[in-house]
């Protein structure tokens, strides 16, 4: 079963991501702010992280700078925002996929349904 | 004025509309180099060169000193004689334009105010627009969710509609407060943010306050003050204040940090009302800033209510004729205090004082 991990200091959001992508038959785990997700994932790794960039304490940049160099095995990342120039804010951290604030839930699942899919080696 | 300059560069004569721009007697003026009452040399300079190649002058822009050392923007006409090939002298028309460039200055202050205001406007709807989008995205994804379990004909579990409802009722409370937020600050940038006085007893409003608190924060909240405290208040406008203080208060308090509201009698029969949290406090240089539009301190972005809640607050407070500090407490954190003069009437609060907890 594939793994997600949704770090949002929203918890509403996080609420509503456990639940649409919960359905589509995720395991998802939800994470308040960046040390919170870092301890999760030194529990047990997902296989995609969904990353708001706004946070306390550790926003969504800092996070993603820090997971990609603790660990090797990256987990493709898509990052969340509500800022205007949300391709950049995606761009900034090498993230594989942005989606802006306010989002249709339909591009959400569609997107983590993307990125979870089977890789097929020829 | 007109005058007359000689090939000498000295003035030859002056007429009395030119000594009186100026303010000098004939004595003065004629029989003294030209060059002297130039503000510019190289201005004056410039003038007698243009002359010399026989060019005729007009609205030549200059800088002439005045007796009393200020100055005048004139415009000059200017043709020279010249016989035999030689300069006899010049007759000068001057006509000043000072309040013409005072004008100038006035209107370019103006338009630089304007733009000024233009990109305060254009940060403002800017800042509130992102602001908005917290809320609506989960007003959106909850009725997305919803959607798709009906569409599909999934049953949605009463735990799952009593999530989205809360989460509805909660960020349509947040899009109201915003609203109200943006309309108050853009009603203040424009003086029109009125106060309806009315004897208020503010201990009802500080309670009405704390209820408004969502959830567990309301534990959180201690009241240190009398049963009852009669004063001269706008009560929306003074409601605002305190619900602003204490979203502050909490808001900046850690996990389950305890703030307290305190009232009591100021000096001179006014009254006193306190509000203070046990977090990180407010570092002195950001002390000044804190009431500023759109400030947040510790540079928490990430906060929501885009910095307006306490620019909004000390401008009630001031309407009221009263004042808004900041203080250290003996512990790490925050109070603010708001002092309200005593009321137009005599009303003074009552004495009776009492620990509750809410």
């Amino acid at each position: 079963m594939t793994r997600v991990l949704v770090i949002d200091d929203d918890p509403s959001i996080r609420q509503l991501i456990v639940y649409a992508l919960g359905d589509e038959g995720y395991q998802v785990d939800e994470a308040a702010d960046g040390h919170a997700a870092l301890q999760l994932i030194g529990q047990q790794h997902p296989d995609i992280l969904l990353v708001d960039m706004k946070m306390p304490h550790m926003d969504g940049w800092e996070f993603v700078k820090l997971y990609r160099a603790r660990y090797d095995h990256r987990a493709p990342i898509i990052v969340l925002t509500a800022a205007r120039d949300a391709a950049q804010r995606g761009a900034d951290v090498d993230a594989e996929c942005t989606i802006a604030k306010p989002f249709d839930l339909d591009v959400l699942v569609e997107r983590v349904a993307f990125l979870a899919r089977p890789i097929i080696a020829d | 004025g007109v005058q007359q300059i000689g090939a000498d560069q000295v003035v030859v004569w002056a007429n009395t509309a030119l000594l009186n721009l100026l303010g000098y007697s004939a004595e003065e003026y004629v029989g003294y180099p030209l060059g002297q009452f130039y503000v510019q040399q190289d201005v004056f300079e410039e003038y007698w060169l243009r002359l010399m190649s026989r060019e005729d002058i007009y609205d030549f822009p200059a800088e002439l000193r005045c007796k009393d050392g200020s100055v005048k923007h004139v415009l000059i006409h200017s043709n020279g004689l010249w016989v035999g090939g030689q300069f006899v002298h010049t007759r000068c028309f001057i006509r000043d334009i000072t309040e013409h460039k005072r004008m100038e200055q006035t209107l370019r202050e103006k338009n630089d105010a304007l733009r000024e205001a233009v990109a305060n406007r254009d940060e403002f709807l800017s800042v509130a627009a992102h602001e908005l989008k917290t809320p609506v995205t989960s007003l959106r994804g909850f009725a997305q969710l919803l959607l798709r379990d009906t569409r599909r004909k999934r049953e949605i579990s009463s735990e799952r509609l009593e999530s989205a409802l809360n989460a509805i009722e909660l960020h349509t409370g947040k899009l109201n407060q915003l609203m109200e937020r943006l309309l108050n600050s853009a009603q203040i940038e424009a003086g029109k943010l009125r106060i309806e006085l009315l004897k208020t007893d503010l201990v009802a409003l500080i309670h009405a306050a704390i209820e408004q608190q969502q959830g567990d924060a309301q534990q959180r909240v201690i009241f240190d003050g009398p049963e009852q405290c009669e004063a001269v208040v706008d009560p929306v406008r003074f409601e605002q204040v305190i619900t602003n203080l204490l979203d502050n208060a909490l808001k900046y308090s850690p996990e389950g940090g305890i703030v307290t509201i305190g009232l009591r009698q100021g000096k001179d029969c006014g009254v006193e009302l306190s509000v203070t949290d046990h977090g990180v406090g407010i570092p002195l240089d950001q002390r000044a800033h804190i009431f500023d539009r759109f400030y947040q301190a510790h540079g928490e972005r990430h906060l929501s209510g885009m910095g307006l809640g306490l620019y909004i607050t000390r401008e009630i407070v001031y309407l009221h004729g009263g004042n808004l500090r900041i203080e250290e407490p003996e512990h790490t954190g925050t109070r603010f205090v708001v002092t309200l003069p005593s009321s137009t009437d005599g009303a003074r609060p009552s004495l009776e004082r009492k620990k509750v907890r809410i």
